[in-house]
């Protein structure tokens, strides 16, 4: 028996974590806002979470998630029922709760179940509901939440007024079907049972009722028997065969129910409830205040917010669009080749056949290039999804630093390639957390120089041609550019003299410095002068710039430039030692034909000078000296690519500029280990490999 | 049961040949063997990385198992092959003079290596089979690629 319910189980972890993950992400986002706005709609979506996480954590036995929960909820309970005020404490203890769920879900996907155990928490919480003033909290709650203990009165519960309007409705749409089942009589884990029926139902369709309550069924606190109405787009043997599947069910019947476009629900919903213990007919007399709002759309699926969605959207693994993306980057190379071919063809005879050839290669060029238009499309994902963990980080910190933050989000459904979504996140924290520390003030600070206590932190993403533009802006104290000159000859990095020269704005780029910072203490959020330069060059290794702008006394703005995509790029195709590379097109400022005479020598280094700059040259074949010919090129006319990475820029020499070109971007196997100088490698149009050159490393 | 202690004891190994002597591998191991085609060098790299190839659209690291086994290097022919195995770090392949059977052997027509092979750094060799009075020299995939 034991082994059978282990089978079955590992059946649903798949399920139970999808629907965990789904429940964790709603509780957080609905968690942060509880805060400034503790509306009762806003407490029943967090409660409705924290039960669904608390039901299936039982169903599932994990047993510290299902006692966290059921702590929550009682708290939440109280809290919506305005037993009990929202306090910092309060929002503080739901965040760490969310946390515990967070860690228990990652522990049970690692296979380690949820032996993360909080006593503290539990006792807080618990404290919260214990230190509730009314004499009687349950009474009340019962009545609103329906979690009425005796077993007989539940199973007679009434399906709500709002329910049957709701099936009303969805008999217009459907049929709706009654499906009846009876547990064996030596049962053991009967919701476990009950959750299985409900989801296998739910995945073929919805589940519109259930009899007794989804609470009941949790705490098998009815007997045998349990009921569903639901619409399906499964063929009832089909389910049939399903529900066959789950053991240690006795007895059950499915059977047309209403619906199916015409209105005669209400006839057929006496009939049905007749048979069906009168329960539905009863339910109208219900007061509608009484009715739990949440039973029609609630079952195993609850996903509640997003309802109305679910007909449109099918979750994906990212794995397949990348396999798609790899399969269509092979159709435009073969379709490069069979146009070659016909092209090769058209030379040589004439033949109305090959007209028609060069006409469908066209037709299919124009094809492949819609469908990896799409592909990429479909691997976009709006910027919510890094910008959602935000408001967590921003106020915990501003909690501990002791600021007043107003803390505003842009532009979260502009979309960027996956790609770069999984990179910028941390970049972005760091500035995030350097805007905090070190940008705002305290509010005593802020009084002091005419501000509002309040300081705001602004993210804002929005597109401009090719690329995503991230703004952080904030209305601090501004960068001191005296400061950062004064810091900078101290530290070393410049001298007094060349400081003396340099523009505001230059001096400002010192912020991007290696151990440099400018905070007199040292604290656990930033100050440690590591950061701000790996911010700038993790940005810089997928393309993109960082900026600053400050205005001392009214705050700082850094704006992000970053490519869309980091899987497709548009190239320039050079030739070294009969070799072709691919530089990326957006670090290539210019490509030049100097006479060689133009290079001169300064310190043994060759340099030319462009327009009165002076620029070093580094003659690629030297840095990529392969096993092949190692031929000094005598031409004088010599290829330079002018690369620039921010402020720097280096000439890059190489034998011959070949064209432009997009590139799918394909990261070298492990196996070849760190090569320097390269990033990756594509496929050319022939079908040949050739490797992507990291403009980083060589002008560093 | 007994099937499968059957099926274990019989190996099967594609049989190629570097040089003028034959090689074997577990035939599991091998994915496909293709033709020879355009590889681009990776500079700076180990010596007996060749480069990359394309394979449908993947990229796969090229080793040179002449190099690779300081066998001396023959010149590419019609024949030349790239065996593609499967590695815990993907497919890799191997360039190899040619691929010729794939034979079946008994444990028992496995002997020792290091008294019958000389040159070959006796690491990367699990055995010599003889099979049909032809003498396989049996590489350990994993010990030939290891960097």
């Amino acid at each position: 028996m034991a082994t059978d319910n282990s089978l079955d189980m590992s059946q649903y972890l798949d399920l139970f974590l999808q629907e965990a993950e789904e429940q964790l992400e709603i509780l957080e986002q609905e968690t942060l806002k509880l805060e400034a706005d503790p509306s009762q709609e806003r407490l029943q979506i967090i409660f409705r979470s924290a039960h669904t996480l608390k039901g299936s954590s039982r169903a599932m036995g994990f047993n510290n998630m299902a006692e966290l929960t059921h702590e929550m909820e009682n708290v939440l309970d109280q809290l919506r029922n305005d037993q009990l005020q929202l306090t910092t404490e309060i929002a503080d203890a739901l965040l760490s709760c969310l946390d515990n769920l967070v860690k228990m879900a990652d522990m049970i996907r690692a296979g380690q179940g949820d032996s993360v155990e909080c006593p503290e928490l539990v006792k807080t919480l618990q404290g919260f509901v214990g230190s509730e003033p009314a004499p009687e909290p349950k009474t009340k709650s019962r009545a609103k939440s329906k979690a009425a203990k005796p077993a007989k009165d539940e199973f007679q519960s009434k399906v709500p007024a709002e329910s049957l309007e709701a099936l009303h409705e969805a008999a217009k749409q459907a049929v709706v079907y009654h499906g009846k089942f009876r547990l064996a009589k030596d049962c053991i884990m009967k919701y476990v049972r009950a959750f299985m029926v409900s989801s296998i139902l739910s995945e073929e369709g919805e589940i519109l009722v259930c009899v007794p309550e989804r609470e009941a069924l949790e705490e098998e606190s009815f007997e045998l028997e349990f009921e569903l109405l639901f619409q399906t787009k499964a063929t009832i043997p089909s389910l049939e065969s399903k529900i066959n599947g789950v053991s240690e069910l006795d007895w059950f019947e499915l059977v047309q129910f209403a619906g199916g476009g015409e209105d005669n629900l209400s006839e057929r919903s006496d009939e049905g409830a007749a048979t069906a213990n009168t329960e539905i007919t009863n339910s109208t007399a219900t007061p509608a205040a009484q009715a739990p709002k949440q039973v029609v759309s609630g079952d195993a699926g609850q996903k509640t917010p997003a309802k109305a969605e679910s007909g449109q959207t099918v979750r994906v693994d990212v794995t397949r669009l990348d396999t798609l993306m790899n399969l269509v980057g092979e159709l435009v190379i073969d379709r490069t080749r069979i146009a070659q071919i016909g092209a090769d063809l058209s030379a040589r005879f004439e033949d109305p056949n090959i007209d028609a050839l060069a006409e469908t290669v066209g037709h299919i060029a124009r094809i492949t290039s819609d469908l990896q238009d799409q592909i990429m499309k479909a691997r976009m994902m709006p910027i919510e999804t890094v910008f959602n963990r935000f408001p967590r980080v921003v106020r915990d910190l501003a909690q501990k630093l002791g600021k007043d933050v107003k803390f505003e989000m842009e532009g979260g459904d502009t979309e960027l390639d996956r790609s770069v979504i999984e990179v910028i996140s941390d970049p972005l924290l760091h500035i995030l957390r350097n805007s905090l520390d070190h940008g705002l003030e305290t509010p005593e600070e802020r009084r002091k120089a005419g501000k509002t206590d309040q300081g705001t932190v602004t993210i804002s993403a929005k597109h401009q041609e090719n690329h995503i533009v991230i703004e952080i802006v904030d209305d601090g104290r501004g960068i001191d550019a005296a400061r950062i000159r004064a810091k900078a000859i101290e530290k070393g990095v410049t001298t007094a003299d060349q400081a003396e020269r340099m523009t505001e704005r230059e001096i400002l780029q010192f912020i991007f410095a290696s151990g440099f910072s400018t905070a007199t203490e040292v604290s656990d959020v930033s100050g440690r002068g590591v950061g701000m330069d790996i911010v700038r060059s993790n940005l810089q290794k997928l393309g993109g710039i960082v900026d600053l702008e400050t205005d001392l006394g009214k705050g700082t703005r850094f704006s992000l430039r970053l490519p869309l995509t980091l899987a497709i790029i548009r190239g320039l195709l050079v030739k070294v030692a009969e070799v072709v590379y691919v530089i990326p097109l957006g670090s290539v400022i210019e490509t030049l034909l100097i006479e060689k005479s133009s290079i001169k020598s300064v310190k043994q280094n060759e340099v030319i000078v462009i327009r009165g700059m002076t620029t070093p040259l580094v003659r690629v074949r030297n840095v990529f000296t392969t096993r092949s010919s190692q031929k000094e090129q005598t031409d004088d006319d010599i290829y330079v690519v002018i690369v620039g990475l921010a402020e720097q820029r280096v000439g890059l020499v190489v034998d011959r500029l070949v064209g432009e070109q997009e590139v799918v971007i394909k990261s070298l196997n492990r196996y070849c280990g760190d090569v320097k100088g390269v990033s990756g490698a594509t496929i050319l149009g022939d079908g040949n490999v050739a490797l992507i050159m990291d403009v980083n490393s060589l002008v560093a | 049961m007994s099937t499968e202690t059957k099926e274990r004891t019989e190996e099967q190994t594609v049989v190629f040949v570097l040089g003028n002597e034959s090689y074997g591998i577990d035939i599991f191991r091998v994915n496909e063997i293709i033709r020879l085609r355009e590889i681009t060098p990776i500079p700076k790299s180990d010596a007996h990385i060749r480069g990359l190839v394309n394979l449908r659209g993947k990229t796969i690291p090229v080793i040179d198992l002449n190099v690779r086994l300081s066998i001396e290097k023959t010149e590419e022919t019609d024949d030349t092959r790239i065996i593609v195995v499967d590695t815990d770090q993907g497919n890799v392949g191997l360039v190899v003079d040619s691929v010729r059977e794939v034979v079946t052997f008994k444990p028992e027509d496995i002997q020792d290596a290091p008294s019958l092979v000389t040159h070959l750094s006796e690491e990367f060799v699990r055995g010599v089979a003889s099979v049909d009075e032809n003498l396989i020299t049996l590489l350990d995939l994993d010990k030939a690629l290891a960097a």
